[in-house]
């Protein structure tokens, strides 16, 4: 369904309600229903810098299932989860 | 009897959440705790695996907006975002709020059609039930 279709059908009951308004309010149950469903899954890559710990995790990431990390042959081989974090904290 | 402590791996490359990132080292069991973890020392290619909300639809003032949009759910599933929106959007009319639960047990049966889909095996394998506090 195109967004254009959603509006009217919200407008049809609300008619006072602003298209933006109306916009924010279906992300809005988008998001609780990918929250609630965790219906869309992805992958993404990125590449690790030498001596960096962290890296930032975008917005749109509800959970992370997996980790896969290229070993020194070059094959992607999933890593283990650490059960909370080091005690020795590094921040880089 | 007696392990064979040659075949014992040591050392395992692991990766945690913490402040909204990912943390990667290398773990090393048989270092002093103060150094049993190590940040990796080469560039290495990080494939994540995630559960992730679908793209915002873009508001009026922003440049990409158009009203073409869809939404990333599967097609099945935009009633039930409509259907949320025109409950919220009863539930800031205090004379007809009456009419908000109707919609809001609809948008519930979307959310439990959604998690039978989401466990159906194709696009996210076996779910594992996990205890979590809210």
């Amino acid at each position: 369904m195109k967004l254009q279709q959603m509006i009217d059908q919200v407008k049809k009951h609300h008619p006072e309600l602003g298209t933006n308004e109306i916009i924010i309010l279906l992300n809005q149950a988008s998001d609780e229903f990918c929250s609630r469903t965790l219906i869309l899954d992805e992958a993404t890559q990125f590449t690790t810098v030498a001596n960096q710990r962290y890296y930032g995790l975008k917005d749109s990431i509800l959970e992370i299932k997996s980790v896969d990390l290229e070993d020194e042959d070059g094959n992607h081989v999933t890593i283990k989860r650490l059960m909370g974090r080091p005690q020795y904290r590094d921040l880089t | 009897m007696a392990h064979n402590t040659e075949n014992i791996i040591s050392k395992h490359k692991v990766y945690w959440i913490e402040r909204d990132s990912i943390g990667l080292a290398e773990y090393d069991s048989t270092k002093t705790e103060k150094d049993q973890f190590t940040s990796l020392t080469s560039a290495l290619t990080v494939t994540l695996f995630y559960y992730k909300k679908a793209d915002h639809f873009n508001t009026l003032d922003s440049a990409s907006s158009a009203m073409t949009e869809q939404s990333e759910l599967p097609l099945q599933f935009h009633q039930y975002l409509v259907d949320r929106a025109v409950q919220l959007g009863y539930e800031t009319k205090p004379d007809m709020i009456q009419m908000a639960p109707y919609f809001e047990r609809k948008f519930e049966k979307g959310i439990k059609e959604g998690k039978m889909f989401a466990n159906r095996g194709r696009i996210s394998g076996v779910r594992h039930v996990k205890q979590s506090s809210f």
